[in-house]
């Protein structure tokens, strides 16, 4: 039996700021540059904006309804079967983002780790890694979590310090990128990278009430557009807007430029960590929280019967892409813009309707 | 019975698992190229020289790692080590390679990429050294050199001296460019992004063999006058002795071809704009002794000071450069340590660094080349990177004007606070 457990607001925190910030560490500031050239750092503010906009209407509808999750209140407000069936839809979709991302991760490391390894390999170890982090329930990866997110942060801060004779601050210039109004169209747009935030949902009931979800939504959202923010703004110090459109990893290029004297340098092996850990916990806490939901649509009350099948359609989607450039052009993209329709507007359109409709959780009825 | 037999099979099993993995490669599978020369080819597109050094055990004295050794085996050795194939790309070369060196070629330890100047000239360098940061064992940090002459001859030269390993020469030859500021200190990643950037364009290191052909033995004294230190090319100093390989001045850039290449001491000029040169020794004329020398050792006092002003049609440079520094030597022995004598010798060397900045930024307007980098401060007057590009810094950069401030002030007169004459028979 996988249980859920309880944990604080630090672990859901740590969960929501992995799971968020390690994207950083792949194709997506590049796209960004390409996007909006020399605004990214501010471009992704207006993204973050955007998702605690957005998130307000999902903290409204969790605090309508305490102590139910994301999936009992569609059921209440939707009914049994409209509800079950946007719950199925959000679990396949956070399913597939796993799988995308998952590949992603693999790609990159394909590029500039393990070349000769196949990727079926590196999926076959990382599948084994997920089924063991999952296996053990949401509490240990949140507690997990809180271990490795100072590891993170701490790594990434390490990694900046040491690039810093590679940041020119004219890289910075023009501010406004290519323009302005494209900066702030493509910053509300890819508000879908702080997407993962609507995972809280899923995770409601292991959380302590309504009050401690808007601490963990808002501050998770704070954190990492701060340090996405930061990470964009040191990437444009180290890439010329040209340039940086070309990097398949822009933070593991910056980790290996480190060069300080002929003693410190090649450095690289140290991010390598942070990536795996974060990858680790990003993709598990998708699995999970797909997982949860399934089992919630189909009342499969023990859980561990479902992970293997799981594993293997994650394994599968994994597959589907041809390589990197469909990975990240493509597939990430598409992601990253249009993300938002999946993970903000069923809370939006859940929320209205529950107005509409007058329905409220117990303890507001009571 | 059940639990013993349970980790007996478990104790085999692992031991299949510790024989580690069947593809495993150890260090010494590998061919470790240490540089690469690239070229035009007779027999095709290009020729790449790769130096493959055999690390041995540095403390043999006849054996020295890296194509060190005894003059005798030296030839024999340089031929070993230094493999050339002819093929229509890099890593075409390096598969050819592959059919006769029986070890994998590794490129993670590259050192340095040697281009020769008409390859750089052509306009092929970008297409295939940009392109080489793609490969996954390639550093951004691999130092980039144009060279005068053939790359191959240049990679056939490159051997340890003074020490074991051709990379340690290497790596503190290049090093120096932080002392002397006669080349810039660059790498492939340097290289990537100035050639494609928009504020600036792209340099090398520039380099030759010096084989002692310009070193004239006997002849008259010297009588010429003030000659700038190092105002001249790589292979051009009169020298014998020492390696054959030497880094002096830069290749400079346009659009990805090698349009032209900075002296020594042009180069020098433009590490104390850029600010890269934090200190440096310079040697003017003596102000009222002019056929005399005076050396002397300069550092920065602040960080070069620079404002473009795009108001105009044609954009305003003002830049500010404040140094000290100290004497070294007074050959003429006239009293500049005085304080009323003091100010010639400052307002002297403030003229001298002034007029090679002037001359310098004279040569780069004729070749289109901002290579002092003031666009990156003409772009900070741009809101977006439509208008900076329709800006065409380039173009306007060749039509710019310079006003430049040199502040020097003499701190110390070196371990002589003053010059006492020279006794000279009474007449």
């Amino acid at each position: 039996m996988i249980k859920d457990g309880k944990f604080g607001y630090h672990e859901a925190i740590s969960i929501f700021v992995i799971t968020i910030f390690i994207k950083v560490f792949f194709t997506s500031p590049t796209m960004v540059a390409k996007i909006v050239g020399t605004s990214g750092w501010l471009m992704t503010l207006i993204s973050a904006l955007s998702t605690a906009f957005f998130f307000t209407f999902q903290y409204l509808l969790l605090k309508r309804f305490p102590n139910m999750s994301q999936m009992e209140i569609n059921d209440t407000v939707l009914g049994n079967k409209l509800g079950r069936l946007l719950t199925f839809f959000f679990s396949a979709y956070i399913l597939i983002v796993a799988g995308i991302d998952m590949r992603e991760f693999i790609e990159v490391m394909k590029v500039f780790v393990l070349p000769d390894s196949p990727p079926s390999f590196i999926m076959i170890i990382f599948c084994a890694c997920i089924v063991a982090l999952c296996a053990t329930g949401l509490e240990t990866i949140a507690r997990f979590a809180k271990f490795i997110v100072y590891i993170v942060i701490g790594g990434y801060i390490l990694v900046i310090l040491l690039s810093i004779p590679n940041f020119r601050l004219y890289r910075l210039f023009p501010l406004f990128g290519y323009g302005l109004d494209k900066t702030l169209i493509t910053g509300f747009l890819r508000s879908s990278y702080y997407g993962e935030i609507a995972l809280v949902g899923a995770f409601a009931k292991s959380l302590q009430g309504s009050r401690e979800i808007k601490r963990i939504g808002y501050t998770s959202i704070f954190l990492t557009g701060i340090l996405t923010s930061s990470a964009c703004l040191f990437f444009n110090l180290a890439f010329s807007y040209i340039t940086a459109q070309e990097q398949v990893s822009p933070m593991y290029t910056l980790a290996t430029m480190v060069n300080l004297g002929t003693f410190l340098q090649r450095v690289d092996p140290i991010f390598l960590f942070l990536w795996n850990f974060g990858t680790f916990i990003e993709v598990s806490v998708f699995f999970y929280a797909s997982m949860v939901m399934f089992c919630h649509v189909f009342e499969i009350s023990d859980r561990r019967p479902v992970l293997l099948p799981m594993t293997t359609i994650l394994f599968c989607i994994n597959l589907i892409p041809k390589g990197l450039n469909e990975v990240s052009t493509e597939l990430v993209q598409s992601l990253r813009t249009w993300g938002w329709v999946f993970y903000f507007l069923p809370s939006v359109l859940v929320l209205i309707i529950a107005v509409l409709r007058k329905k409220k959780g117990e303890l507001n009825n009571a | 019975m059940h639990k013993r037999i349970a980790l007996l099979l478990a104790l085999v099993l692992l031991s299949v698992f510790l024989t580690a993995c069947y593809d495993s490669r150890e260090i010494d599978d590998y061919a470790y190229v240490v540089m690469m020369g690239i070229e035009h080819g007779v027999s095709d597109r290009i020729r790449l020289t790769l130096q493959i050094p055999e690390f041995t055990n540095t403390n043999m004295s006849d054996s020295g790692g890296g194509g060190g050794g005894n003059g005798g085996d030296d030839e024999e050795r340089a031929k070993k080590e230094n493999i050339t194939v002819e093929a229509p790309s890099i890593f075409a070369a390096v598969a050819e390679a592959d059919t006769f060196i029986p070890k994998t070629i590794n490129f993670m330890h590259l050192n340095a990429v040697v281009v020769s100047e008409d390859f750089a000239s052509s306009g092929e360098m970008k297409e295939f050294v940009v392109n080489l940061l793609r490969y996954h064992e390639i550093r951004r940090n691999t130092s980039i050199i144009v060279c005068k002459g053939s790359a191959r001859d240049f990679v056939m030269a490159a051997r340890p001296y003074l020490g074991s390993l051709v990379t340690e020469t290497m790596e503190e030859l290049i090093s120096k460019a932080d002392i002397t500021g006669y080349f810039p200190k660059l790498t492939i990643s340097d290289f990537a992004i100035k050639v494609k950037s928009t504020y600036t364009q792209a340099l090398t290191i520039y380099a030759a063999l010096n084989k002692g052909d310009n070193f004239i033995e006997k002849g008259q004294y010297y009588t010429g006058g003030f000659k700038a230190p190092s105002d001249f090319y790589a292979g051009d100093m009169p020298r014998t002795g020492g390696q054959e390989i030497e880094l002096l001045g830069t290749a400079v850039f346009e659009l990805g071809n090698m349009v032209g290449k900075l002296t020594g001491f042009e180069t020098q000029m433009v590490e104390l704009t850029l600010g890269n040169l934090k200190r440096t020794s310079l040697t003017i004329p003596d102000p009222l002794e002019p056929e005399l020398y005076i050396p002397i050792e300069i550092k920065e006092l602040e960080p070069p000071f620079t404002h473009v002003d795009i108001k105009g049609e044609k954009p305003m440079i003002h830049t500010t450069l404040s140094l000290e520094g100290e004497i070294v030597t007074i050959p003429s022995g006239i009293n500049y340590e005085s304080p009323d004598m003091k100010g010639i010798v400052e307002e002297a060397v403030a003229q001298h660094i002034a007029d090679g900045i002037k001359r310098t930024f004279a040569k780069c307007q004729t070749l289109k080349t901002d290579v002092f980098e003031y666009g990156t401060e003409a772009v900070r007057h741009f809101w977006t990177i439509q208008e900076w590009e329709n800006y065409n810094w380039r173009q306007k950069f060749s039509e710019a004007s310079l006003m430049l401030h040199v502040d020097f002030t003499l701190r110390r007169t070196g371990r002589f606070i003053e010059t006492a004459p020279v006794q000279e028979e009474k007449k």
